[in-house]
């Protein structure tokens, strides 16, 4: 009975557990994480690891890990291939669809690089109210300024590609799905975003080299003259570039080797206005094969040199090659002996994991844009200022002054048509396999001609393949948008 | 006085029956346990004996007269006695015994009162033949369960409790001895006495949030009775997998190669020819083996008149048949009660079990099997004399094809699993039925993942035309384990109440108060190493780790009444608190009633010879799911991959605001009916149930994929999107089942069949305010949707509708892409818009059967016994994403033999479109041409056993064996299928496809599993 009676015992006591138990208990708090409720921003550190968050983005396979280089250099006139995987292919001959991988990555890349931006700039006041003795107001400025510029470049990567998009400012809170935004109104939406960021981020100068790879005013103001541009509002769009020239960094092409722009040694050099971070040293994700590479690791890694230069999945098209004038040092800078792309590769053995940054604009890039928007606004009043921009590019590189007679005979800048030619040649030459191409022939109005020369098999669809299909994955998954959001002809 | 009145009378029967003996026998079961007990009966007359504790009899018996042997669970048996000295008994178990108890949730019933449904397979059935999991016991044996076993050694089957009625995992709720335990792969089979399935609302409604896919319950062997008994069992066999697709040699690789007019430099003339000699690899070879399977069992088990006990300790192991791959497993545990005094008794039952398997590993997203087909037949294992792999150097070949050999040497997945059970529990009596239970139960699983991925370089294919360049390689070694603990303890209170008013009036009530915690912690560690340091991760080290909290708290009521045994009613409710929902929903109800009409206890039956028995039963309740993963109402800041700013000295780690918080996230509810009958005919010889139910699934919880353009962070392994937990939609589903059994014996020749077939149908009622919620995709096309008035999971692409031979034909057709030529597949125009584009897609295929069966068959004459498991599917359909390889893509991949049948205008009589580099008609995009009918007959089981008798044991055991069997056997010997892949069991994919829990994230879509091997084997049962 003893026995009975210390098992009764502990009866009671297992009893008493029970008791313990009321509602409060059932509400239990995720202890692995901070929720929206309790998350704080207290010092440098913290504030860091909120406010670069939307940079990821530009680092992983959807965007300048890979996909990018195809969606622009693939379906540009830079480029002639076969046999590359399917969706890539696809872009090239155009006959890519709304299933197309490649575009579908890129969507979700820059969604999910806005979200991040949307995450910090509708808590602005995590920002606002960190204690100030760690972190001072121009910190404070920097974190949300640079959340402004990256919502800012993922948009203009999505309209200038897909026209309407669904523009999503806030951190969503239901399935229900955001309808499409006109291109005018996203284009606005940039504007204004990139005019937050010059007010609040600092000059490259300022923030120094420990902060290479954050957004900076030249940087916005350098990506509000190139919308500006694409948008054909000459003269705001000088005063943008007129900003960048004016900016405390020195932004300059002087002194910098041509080719010092596309390699891993010279990174953030004086002409770099805005580069994506990659690094090989930090290279490993979850399952250390940059063939896996899922973008959710530190200090990713791009694709770009094994598959430009290692597999030549892309080789360079022959109009390309031949548009280089004779002793143009830049054709052996761009092109590999063996036709493949030379930018942003490895002088011999290429690595799947490349740590090469990418550069997203470049001075010689903002001079020859200004040159444009001056060439547009008074092509005769400004020349000098216009031939200039344009020599400083070709003095560099050693390369007959326009305007020269050398150069007069198969460049003749006598008209601002002239000009405008001119202009086009040397931004070939110049950005060639830098994402800058299609855009341009795209906003020139030659897209049709020059693709189909360069490659007789494809047939351009005008109204059709001036933008790519909005994903399926979109149109499945947003309960705001039907197949009749599909963009025309697909 | 008394002897001279026995002397009497048997020389009165001597005079009255000419030739009389003494007849002894043993009698046993069918497996050859010794029964104790037995009575022993001469039918039309008193006399009779009982077996004593070694099973033997002894009596005195006429010529001609019938010798009846019965016992309680066995169909009784009788022999005509023709004077032999021996006469040995093996009686077989009733299925369809009404004095059987039916375990059901807190508590336990006779067959006879049951009014919902539940299935029950016997001990015997699971353990008298080896299995290695449950899942193999279970297939094909009780109507309504179906179950997908997968050829991985040791992988965890998926259990489907009348098909899927939940968009997401499905898994029935696991209970041993009174306990929920969430990994029943370390439960050896062997220690398993019984398992009932709670099928309908009116019998898991009693486990409220977590019943509506179903209860299985399983009971674990208790001690007997009697002498102590020490059992040993143990066997040896071989496992082989033959099937293969049929592939192009290096040869004709070329060939094809060639077809695509775009010969990469290095595949022209001599060298190439050169190269094509080197090597011939047969890629699938390379990766499939003979593998050894042994396994051995102990028990020792007995029990007295206040105490049993059985306890027993198992190992197995068991090697796959693909190379690297295997399974090992420790099992021990000890049940026990003891009767303290004539009112209070106690008891425990644990249970632990120890696993190790070696996993196959996938790479670059594709598993092993893509990688063996896809792998050019040029290139050879290791480049030429030297132990280094050697994959494709150069895009031609293929980047996306890795060496399958390398990918399954150079990377070990090893999955360690410990998994520790036991339940106290003390039950007092108050006064006569009233009964006071408390029971504590602790389930603690230890969870160890270590993958290890060693460094490699696919050597280039040693040919100057190409640079030195590998397009497989990776520079560091690491490995990352993770290790994850959970534990689970349950109280649970209970108090019943049997009683009896008046003659016929019988009421049991019963009250549960149950608290259900479990704590989870996590650790994931990665370590960069040099190669021979392993664990200190010498180059760099990170780590993480997680805790995660879960609390169920529930009340249960139980009302069970029976008027006179004929008329049952059953009506239960139970309300559970959770902590996994939002705050406006931690509460939930679950009621259910039954009711059921013994019709053949009414006057009008009760001396029908035909029918014994017939049972009509009706039940409707609601239950409910909880499976998600907890936490998942709330919004979070979650630390997210990382930018590297300045310098990079340190990356960031950022954080980042992921989802939102939804704090109306609650419960899913089924609710669900069921009407059956149990009917019994001549004896019981004939038995008969069926079964129709409905389920209907509201607020259904599902993972739902957000549009991209939502911005929800990725936190998934791939590319893929993250989902978000919600409740959306609804799901219908029915279906009937039929079970039908016969069993007979001819003198010793004993026998039954026992055959079952289910249907499952669902279709999808609402899927909240989307059109269709797409859950997978193939080469980013969507693959396994849900869409209204669809079932679940339904495939959705293109139909084809056959190759355009001409351009005239191309011309005259939908307009597909710009470049759409002769050779090409014609897609059907859907929506007739003269188009062909996404608005085209439709339903191409259902990955659910019209009806699963099962067929069963036991056969034992003297000492011999004889089993035979069939299982079937019949009407499925699958996807096999293999024949995207094997039928080409439009790139070069080793492919199968039919591409050399392409069409080219020469060839046209094919249903083979053309070889077009880049694919521009895109030819492979998701079709009814990937589809394929999956329906299949397995042989799962043949046993041929032999038993020596009693008499045999005795005369060279010197009476220490009491049971010496031995046995061959063959598994999944042949299966009977159209189906072109591997295997046609096609398992679901999980979220977490290392321990196949989660949701269901692919449907019936084989990129190339585990396949099931063939395996045969030898075993002995001895007991002493």
């Amino acid at each position: 009975m003893k026995i009975i009676k210390r098992i009764s015992f502990l009866s009671l006591v297992m009893l008493s557990m029970y008791s313990c138990v009321d509602e409060k208990d059932l509400q239990l708090t995720d202890p692995n994480a901070f929720t929206t409720d309790n998350f704080t921003v207290n010092n440098q550190a913290e504030l860091l690891a909120f406010s670069t968050a939307s940079y990821g983005d530009l680092q992983i396979r959807g965007t300048y890990a890979r996909h990018a280089f195809f969606i622009h250099d693939g379906m540009s006139d830079e480029s002639n291939a076969t046999g590359m995987e399917p969706d890539k292919q696809q872009m090239h001959d155009y006959t890519l669809d709304p299933a197309n991988i490649g575009i579908t990555r890129y969507w979700i890349a820059c969604y999910q690089g806005i979200a991040k931006a949307n995450g910090v700039l509708n808590n602005k006041q995590l920002i606002t109210s960190a204690p100030d003795d760690d972190i001072s107001q121009e910190d404070k400025d920097q974190a949300i300024g640079e959340n402004y510029f990256t919502r800012a470049l993922y948009y203009f990567m999505l309209t200038s590609r897909f026209g309407d998009v669904p523009l999503v400012l806030q951190p969503v809170n239901s399935l229900d799905g955001t309808p499409k935004s006109s291109q005018e109104d996203v284009y606005n939406r940039i504007l204004m975003d990139l005019d937050e960021a010059i007010k609040l981020c600092g000059t490259k100068v300022e923030l120094g080299n420990t902060n290479y790879g954050r957004a900076t005013k030249g940087a916005a103001n350098a990506l509000k003259g190139k919308v500006l541009l694409y948008l054909k509002q000459y003269t705001e769009a000088v005063a943008a570039f007129e900003a960048v020239e004016n900016d405390p960094s020195n932004y300059t092409i002087q002194g910098v080797n041509f080719a010092d722009n596309f390699g891993e040694e010279n990174e953030h050099n004086s002409e770099s206005i805005f580069e994506v971070n990659f690094s090989s040293e930090f290279s490993e994700n979850g399952d250390g094969s940059a063939w896996t590479t899922n973008g959710k690791g530190q200090a990713e890694t791009t694709f770009r040199a094994i598959e430009y230069a290692g597999f030549g999945s892309l080789p360079v098209g022959t109009e390309l090659t031949n548009a280089f004038e004779e002793n143009d040092p830049r054709k052996d800078a761009t092109i590999r002996t063996d036709g493949r792309w030379k930018k942003y590769t490895y002088p011999d053995v290429q690595i799947p994991n490349s740590g090469i940054n990418v550069r997203v604009i470049r001075m010689a890039d903002v001079m020859l844009m200004k040159a444009e928007a001056l060439n547009e606004i008074d092509s005769e009043g400004n020349k000098t200022e216009i031939l200039t921009l344009m020599n400083e590019v070709r003095a560099r590189v050693g390369m007959p002054n326009y305007g020269s007679p050398a150069l007069d005979p198969i460049f003749p800048v006598n008209s601002k048509a002239d000009i405008l030619k001119a202009i086009q040649h040397e931004r070939r030459v110049e950005l060639a396999g830098e994402q800058v191409r299609l855009n341009d022939i795209l906003r020139w109005g030659i897209a049709k001609e020059m693709i189909e020369t360069n490659r007789p098999t494809v047939m351009f669809v005008k109204d059709k393949h001036e933008l790519l299909p909005i994903p399926s994955l979109e149109i499945d998954n947003n309960n705001s948008l039907s197949a009749a959001d599909q963009n025309p002809g697909y | 006085m008394r002897k001279i009145l026995t002397f009497l009378s048997l020389l009165l029967s001597a005079l009255t029956f000419a030739q009389e003996g003494d007849v002894t026998g043993t009698v046993t079961d069918a497996q050859g346990e010794i029964l104790p007990g037995v009575n022993v009966l001469i039918e039309g007359t008193t006399t009779g004996t009982q077996t004593d504790f070694d099973g033997v009899y002894n009596l005195r018996a006429a010529v001609g007269q019938v010798i009846k042997f019965t016992y309680v669970g066995f169909v009784p048996q009788s022999v005509v006695y023709a004077g032999q000295p021996t006469l040995d008994i093996s009686l077989k178990t009733d299925e369809n015994d009404l004095d059987e108890v039916v375990v059901v949730g807190y508590g336990s019933s006779s067959r006879a009162k049951v009014s919902s449904a539940i299935s029950s397979v016997k001990g015997g059935e699971l353990t008298e033949n080896p299995v290695i999991g449950l899942d193999q016991a279970l297939q094909g044996r009780a109507s309504g369960v179906t179950v997908q076993s997968s050829g991985s050694p040791g992988q965890a089957p998926t259990v489907r409790v009348r098909g899927l009625s939940t968009f997401g995992g499905g898994d029935p709720l696991y209970v041993v001895d009174g306990l929920v335990i969430d990994d029943i792969n370390n439960i050896n089979p062997s220690s398993i006495e019984s398992v009932d399935i709670l099928k309908d609302a009116a019998s898991a409604a009693i486990y409220g949030s977590r019943g509506s896919n179903g209860v299985v319950l399983i009971t674990t062997k208790k001690g007997k009775k009697g002498w102590s008994k020490l059992g040993l069992s143990t066997y040896t066999g071989y496992q082989r997998f033959d099937n293969r697709y049929d592939l192009l040699n290096a040869q004709e690789y070329a060939q094809y190669a060639e077809a695509f007019g775009n010969v990469p430099p290095r595949l022209l003339g001599t060298i190439y020819a050169e190269e094509v000699s080197k090597n011939d690899t047969d890629w699938q070879d390379e990766i499939f083996v003979t593998a050894p399977t042994a396994n051995i069992d102990m028990n020792y088990s007995g029990g007295g008149d206040n105490i049993n006990y059985y306890m027993y300790g198992g190992y197995i192991k068991q090697e796959g048949v693909i190379i690297n791959t295997g399974f090992d497993r420790y099992t021990f545990g000890v049940n026990s009660d003891i009767v303290l005094s004539e009112k209070f008794k106690i008891g425990e039952s644990f249970g632990l079990g120890v696993s190790e398997q070696a996993q196959l590993n996938e790479s670059g997203g594709r598993t092993i099997i893509e990688h063996a087909i896809k792998s050019a037949p040029i290139l050879g294992v290791f480049e030429p004399g030297t132990t280094n792999f050697q994959g494709p150097a150069n895009r031609i070949d293929d980047n996306d094809s890795e060496n399958p050999v390398r990918v399954q040497s150079t990377q070990e997945r090893i999955n360690r699993n410990t998994n520790f059970y036991g339940s106290l529990y003390g039950e007092y009596e108050f006064i006569e039925g009233l009964k006071f239970r408390q029971q504590v139960g602790v389930n603690l699983n230890y969870n160890n993942n270590d993958y290890t991925s060693r460094s490699y370089d696919d050597g280039d294919y040693s040919n100057e035309l190409i640079p030195t360049q590998s397009a497989h390689r990776q520079e560091n070694n690491f490995l990352t384990k993770s290790s994850a603990r959970a534990l689970t303890t349950t109280l649970t209170s209970s108090v019943t109440y049997d009683v009896t008013l008046g003659d016929s009036h019988d009421f049991t009530a019963t009250a549960v108060y149950e608290l259900l915690d479990v704590f989870e912690e996590e650790t994931n560690v990665r370590s960069d190493f040099q190669q021979g340091v392993e664990n200190l991760g010498n180059v760099r080290t990170s780590a993480n780790s997680l805790t995660r909290k879960d609390l169920l708290v529930s009340y249960i009521g139980r009302l069970n009444y029976s008027y006179a045994n004929k008329y049952l009613l059953s009506g239960s409710i139970r309300r559970d608190g959770s902590s996994r929902f939002g705050k406006n929903y931690l509460w939930g109800s679950f009621p259910a009633a039954s009711a059921a009409w013994r019709v053949s206890e009414e006057n009008f039956l009760a001396d029908n010879d035909v029918i014994n028995e017939l049972k009509l039963r009706a039940s409707y309740g609601v239950t409910g799911n909880n499976d998600i993963a907890l936490y998942s109402f709330q919004s979070k800041v979650i630390p997210f991959g990382g930018y590297i700013i300045g310098d990079g000295a340190t990356p960031i780690v950022n954080n980042v605001f992921t989802g939102f918080a939804n704090d109306d996230l609650k419960w899913e509810r089924s609710i669900k009916t069921n009407y059956g009958f149990d009917l019994g005919l001549f004896n019981n010889k004939v038995t008969l149930a069926a079964e129709y139910f409905t389920s209907r699934g509201t607020d259904l919880l599902i993972s739902a994929v957000p549009s991209p353009s939502d911005g929800i962070p990725n936190t998934t392994a791939n590319e893929d999107l993250s989902g978000v937990i919600s409740n959306v939609g609804e799901v219908n589903t029915k279906g009937f089942e039929f079970q039908i059994g016969y069993n007979d014996n001819q003198g010793d020749f004993t026998w039954s069949i026992d055959a079952n077939l289910s249907t499952s149908k669902n279709e999808v009622l609402s899927t909240g305010n989307s059109d269709l919620i797409p859950i997978s995709r193939f080469e980013q096309e969507l693959l396994n949707i849900i869409r209204v008035g669809d079932p679940i999971l339904s495939f959705f692409g293109w139909q084809t509708d056959g190759i355009f031979q001409s351009q005239a034909e191309v011309e005259a057709g939908p307009v597909q892409d710009g470049q759409t030529s002769p050779g090409d597949i014609r897609f059907r125009d859907i929506n007739g818009d003269g188009v062909i584009n996404d608005g085209d897609r439709t339903i191409i295929g259902n990955p659910f059967p019209k009806f699963n069966y099962g067929l069963n068959l036991n056969a034992a004459y003297k000492g011999f016994d004889f089993v035979a498991n069939l299982y079937g599917v019949q009407g499925v359909d699958a996807f096999n994403s293999n024949l995207y390889d094997v039928e080409g893509s439009g790139r070069i991949f080793n492919a199968g033999r039919i591409v050399l049948d392409s069409w080219t205008p020469e060839n046209t009589n094919t249903t083979q479109p053309r070889v077009s580099l880049g694919d521009p008609n895109r030819n492979v995009r998701v079709s009814d041409r990937y589809i394929e009918d999956a329906s299949f007959l397995r042989v799962k089981n043949l046993t041929l056993g032999y038993s020596f008798s009693q008499n045999a044991l005795n005369s060279f055991g010197q009476g220490v064996l009491s049971k010496f069997r031995i046995y061959i056997q063959g598994q999944n010997l042949f299966t009977i299928t159209d189906y072109s892949g591997y295997d046609p069991e096609i398992p679901a994919r999980r979220r977490d496809f290392i321990r196949n829990q989660g949701p269901i994230t692919e449907l019936g879509v084989d990129r190339g599993f585990y396949p099931t091997p063939r395996t045969i084997l030898a075993g002995v049962q001895v007991e002493f």
